[in-house]
């Protein structure tokens, strides 16, 4: 199967592997229009069940979730209710879109309602209570969306593995956790064993962490198309290469999207393309990613903030065009194009409105950087490079009080600053001076080998390290005491 | 509603009524040391040579400043091959919620739309590779607009003679690492002086 070119990574700062960023949506009532106000990447699986990429707005939502004390999955929760949904809703939020269907498809055969998320007890105790039945006819329907070739000898292998599970007397899909893709692509072929490797796969186990994600990237996604991109096309008197000179006209040429009926007042972009067409006529897409949904009609007439980002982009891609051409390249003409969009959403009537100024002021300064700020939230974790995450992209919940004080006497005595990665350590004729810390358990159930970690401070070329012997006795340089 | 009772008492209601000048570490020595902690719209200098937990002082002021009321902080690293450690930063009492982190080796080239910006209150930019006269007299100058606090952390001593004309203050920071003390002398901006208090660090 090959990767569709409709599933690309449009975000401009990674999202880690154990984000959960796809949700899976069954109403009755809803509409595609009231959906993008969660994110512009949107399938209709079948009839009335909707799936959701979160990953470009996702640093967007666990802000806002953070803002608001609560997790992604709660916040989301709130916002699935302010689209006037039927209560009777089913939601499932999981880090692969074919585990969001499965939990979806679970809810509805246990009648439940609301929002899940595959990190709960519930979701995946679900998840694992899953009858072949429902894996059959999702398999089915997932065979149906592919446009892979291999899926017309879906029928055939299906009815190997359905006679070979009968013999086996296997009851249900969890009682076969473990069973090794590779014999199963074998026997099976290759669509059997990607949707098998799909439905329990784990990104926070290491080894399939990788696995996981090329998967996502092979799922058959079509992509809902509410609306066409918005363009504007602008040919130039003569060929221009100086940004002082490009940027007035694009100023314009943003503003001119603000006056548009099809383009909502509050409408935020995600994603613009900026076509530039060459003095050679060559044509160059130059791609302009918003770290955070951005409002263009708040910052007309002057347009600061997208004109940064087209600046950032504009710079990298003259730089890597000047790398192949001795001469900078001359611009005759460019299309702009507004490719993904948050709609607004509702406006919702209460005496007490939310003061989120502070953070659209931060979000729309972040908005102007060519780099993500750094944002953390501490993690229930002893290990010094699992304690915390970053908080744009976790779903962790708020740490509980009853753990903080053990974890504060911990780090009273760890340095401010970490090494990026423990490199070794050598003390050969110098002269130290070693004190004793702690001594840290390794986390031996994901990885064999050393299991204990006992941390110093040593003192050495007159500045401060923070050290840690492992069980084999050798030293690792892992802080330092700025 | 406080009503005063003699003009005297007007003035010093209005006195207090007034955004405090000063930012205290809560140390007494060191807000001795230097007339009251460090003042608002300027530009100061601090010699640190790297490794040494120096940054431990600095991170007494911002404390102190989320205590006082939440504002927002940023701390711009120029070290290369190091990350943060919030465990640690939250350890020592500081809120993570109001503090970012940016890395930056040419803060100015790499985050001007911070500078113009009156966001952050505080701004520290540690270790900077490259941070030329002209850029400083230009966060000077935004320090004093927008009433910020910046803070440039040298991760070497600075000299008395030559060196940043901008900054309104510079101090020279050092640890004995073998008397467990830390030493600090005003190079500019105070009275000429020196204090030393002792740290239990082995």
């Amino acid at each position: 199967m090959t990767s569709l070119l409709s599933f690309p990574n449009d975000t401009l700062d990674a999202v880690p592997a154990s984000s959960l960023c796809f949700l899976a949506l069954r109403a009755t009532d809803i509409k595609a229009e009231d959906l993008q106000a969660l994110t512009p990447r949107l399938m209709l699986w079948e009839d009335d069940l909707w799936l959701l990429d979160l990953r470009p707005c996702l640093s967007y939502w666990s802000l806002q979730a953070h803002s608001s004390q609560l997790t992604l999955s709660q916040l989301l929760q709130r916002t699935l209710e302010r689209l006037s949904l039927s209560p009777d809703y089913q939601g499932a939020l999981a880090h692969h879109p074919w585990q969001a269907i499965l939990l979806v498809k679970m809810l509805e055969k246990k009648k439940f309602s609301g929002l899940t998320t595959q990190s709960q007890r519930i979701g995946n105790n679900l998840l694992s209570s899953l009858s072949w039945d429902m894996w059959w006819a999702a398999a089915e329907r997932y065979a149906s969306h592919s446009t892979s070739p291999v899926q017309t000898a879906f029928p055939r292998y299906k009815r190997a593995m359905q006679l070979a599970l009968r013999r086996l007397a296997c009851d249900s899909p969890g009682q076969l956790k473990s069973m090794p893709v590779a014999q199963l692509r074998r026997r099976f072929g290759s669509l059997l064993a990607q949707l098998w490797e799909m439905t329990y796969s784990l990104p926070h186990s290491s080894s399939s962490s990788e696995g996981l994600w090329a998967e996502t990237a092979l799922f058959p996604w079509h992509p809902f198309v509410i609306r066409e991109p918005l363009i504007r096309t602008r040919h130039l008197d003569f060929p221009l290469n100086d940004w002082q000179v490009l940027e007035p006209f694009l100023r314009e040429d943003l503003n001119r999207f603000c006056v548009l009926d099809s383009f909502k007042k509050g409408e935020r972009i995600l994603n613009l393309e900026w076509r530039i067409v060459l003095y050679s006529l060559q044509e160059i897409p130059i791609s302009v990613l918003f770290r955070h949904p951005h409002c263009l009609h708040s910052e007309s007439p002057h347009q600061r903030t997208a004109l940064l980002q087209i600046f950032y982009a504009f710079q990298q891609t003259m730089r890597s065009l000047r790398e192949r051409h001795e001469e900078a390249p001359w611009i005759v003409s460019w299309e702009l194009r507004i490719l993904q969009t948050l709609r607004p959403l509702p406006q919702r009537k209460s005496l007490f409105a939310d003061d989120k100024g502070e953070w659209e002021e931060l979000l729309t300064l972040e908005n102007q950087l060519d780099r993500p700020l750094e944002a953390y939230r501490v993690r229930e974790d002893w290990v010094p490079e699992d304690s915390f995450a970053l908080t744009s992209l976790s779903d962790t919940e708020p740490l509980e009080d009853t753990y903080l004080p053990p974890l504060h006497y911990l780090g009273r005595h760890r340095p401010l600053f970490l090494m990026q990665k423990p490199q070794p350590w050598s003390s050969s004729g110098q002269s130290l001076l070693w004190k004793f810390r702690e001594r840290t358990m390794d986390k031996w159930w994901l990885a064999q080998g050393n299991t204990v970690r006992d941390y110093y401070q040593v003192v050495s070329q007159e500045q401060i390290f923070w050290i840690f012997r492992d069980a084999k006795g050798q030293c690792f340089l892992q802080g330092i005491y700025g | 509603m406080l009503t005063p009772k003699s003009p005297e008492q007007l003035k010093e209601m209005a006195l207090h009524a007034l955004p405090p000048s000063h930012l205290s570490s809560g140390h007494p020595l060191l807000d001795e040391f230097l007339d009251g902690g460090l003042r608002w719209g300027e530009l100061s200098e601090w010699g640190m040579p790297w490794g040494q937990s120096l940054r431990e002082v600095i991170l007494w002021f911002l404390i102190r400043a989320q205590q006082t009321e939440p504002c927002w902080i940023l701390w711009i690293y120029g070290q290369s091959d190091i990350s943060i450690n919030p465990l640690a930063w939250q350890a020592r009492g500081l809120d993570l919620n109001w503090i970012r982190f940016a890395r930056a080796q040419q803060p100015l080239h790499d985050l001007k739309p911070i500078f113009l910006s009156p966001f952050f209150r505080i701004i520290v930019i540690d270790a900077p590779q490259r941070l030329a006269d002209d850029d400083c007299a230009f966060l000077a100058r935004q320090a004093r607009r927008q009433q910020q606090m910046l803070i440039i952390l040298r991760p070497h001593a600075l000299s008395p003679n030559r060196g940043n004309v901008w900054a309104k203050m510079r101090v020279n920071c050092w640890h004995d690492l073998q008397q467990q003390r830390i030493f600090a002398k005003i190079v500019k901006g105070r009275r000429p002086r020196q204090i030393m208090w002792p740290i239990p660090t082995f």
